[in-house]
């Protein structure tokens, strides 16, 4: 190494450590946008590779990488994920839901199983009441659809909503009875 | 107490099944968001409709086609026109059929002539109703002189025409090819006619196997 030289900052997925940061406050905040400019950019190498070294059909690649992303996001959220080799981690999480789509016992995944389980929503209900909470989330609007997200999903407290908002803590849980009210009008009927 | 657990209980119920709410419709909308960016894979492909599909079309073509240019006899004459022309002017010489009439007759000399557009002018003329070697002999005119829509019409007209048989018609155009000594393709429209109609009738079958006998 040639003294002076400045060593460049470590990339992990095009991310340094202090962007990896950035992502997960934007992430816990309620803003997809850098998650989506680092990792959705990718699903394109994700869905060439499973097709490439596993023989995924480009069906089978696409539902992989579409829920991998979804898991491998729940997992930033919920501090699962270190600052670390994200794009090996991603790409074993991928290789892990695309065999346990094809229920391969014999081939099984490198790494940390329980780290790539994702108990998607979807396995829990009927398809009926499935439809139905999907329709109760159509009916309601952006505003009403990101409180609960930061409420629910990420855990925020109501008075971080309200400050996130610019709102009084009151109003926001008032705005939230109201909301709850609604969804349980909507599911009733 | 009790009921204050239950609606407790009822409101945790109610609490989780809105957090799974919030999850499935919030990763519901993402994908929907992300699956502009990622190209999404093409509708399955239906090939039982497709193959449904393509055997609609050839079945309406194939009738459609059928009932407009019709039957074997066009095509057969098609073949060899000039053979069944000149058999139909034999068989109507031997047979003496109906239609003894002025304009008939000049008909059937201007065909003899190989002038098409006036025999197609007298045998329009004629008030009566041709008689069927005559009406072949019209088509046969059409044919020439250039009116395949106008021949392929009258060709239709007798094969579906009531009070004639297609049987009949076919006959005729078999004794024609015989009568003119074509007796190959008179053996492959009688086959054809055998097999086709289911026809029994022994004279049928007779002819068929001196036809045979005489290849």
């Amino acid at each position: 190494m040639v003294d002076g030289m400045k060593s460049e900052p470590k990339l992990n997925f095009g991310l340094t450590e202090e962007q990896f940061i950035e992502l997960l406050n934007m992430l816990m905040s309620g803003n997809e946008q850098l998650f989506e400019r680092i990792f959705v950019s990718q699903a394109a190498d994700c869905i060439k590779n499973l097709q490439r070294r596993y023989g995924a059909t480009y069906e089978n690649a696409y539902d992989t990488t579409m829920d991998t992303l979804i898991g491998f996001r729940r997992g930033l959220i919920m501090g699962k994920f270190k600052y670390g080799n994200l794009r090996a981690l991603f790409n074993l999480m991928a290789k892990h839901q695309l065999l346990k789509k094809r229920n391969q016992n014999k081939e099984r995944s490198e790494g940390d199983m329980e780290l790539f389980e994702i108990d998607f929503v979807e396995f829990k209900y009927e398809s009926s009441i499935l439809s139905k909470l999907k329709l109760v989330w159509s009916q309601l609007d952006q505003d009403e659809k990101k409180m609960l997200h930061l409420h629910y999903n990420l855990g925020a407290k109501l008075v971080d909503i309200a400050q996130n908002l610019g709102l009084k803590e009151e109003a926001v849980r008032k705005r939230k009875q109201r909301i709850l009210t609604k969804i349980r009008s909507k599911l009733s009927n | 107490m009790e009921s204050e657990h239950k609606h407790a209980q009822s409101n945790q119920d109610f609490e989780d099944l809105v957090k799974d709410l919030v999850q499935l419709g919030n990763e519901e909308d993402l994908r929907k968001r992300w699956s502009e960016h990622i190209k999404p894979p093409k509708p399955k492909f239906n090939r039982f409709l497709y193959l449904l599909i393509i055997a609609m079309v050839l079945a309406i073509g194939f009738f459609a086609l059928r009932g407009r240019f019709s039957p074997r006899l066009f095509e057969i004459g098609k073949k060899n026109l000039i053979a069944a022309e000149a058999g139909i002017m034999q068989d109507i010489s031997f047979r003496n059929i109906e239609g003894e009439n002025t304009k008939v007759h000049q008909a059937r000399a201007a065909m003899e002539n190989d002038q098409f557009r006036e025999a197609i002018q007298l045998y329009n003329g004629f008030s009566g109703e041709l008689a069927v070697p005559d009406r072949l002999l019209l088509a046969l005119a059409y044919h020439y002189s250039g009116d395949t829509e106008a021949s392929s019409f009258t060709f239709n007209d007798i094969i579906n025409d009531k009070n004639i048989y297609y049987d009949e018609a076919q006959w005729l155009l078999i004794n024609s090819y015989i009568a003119s000594e074509n007796y190959e393709i008179s053996l492959e429209i009688l086959s054809r006619f055998v097999s086709a109609t289911n026809y029994k009738e022994d004279a049928a079958n007779e002819l068929l196997i001196k036809l045979k006998r005489r290849q």
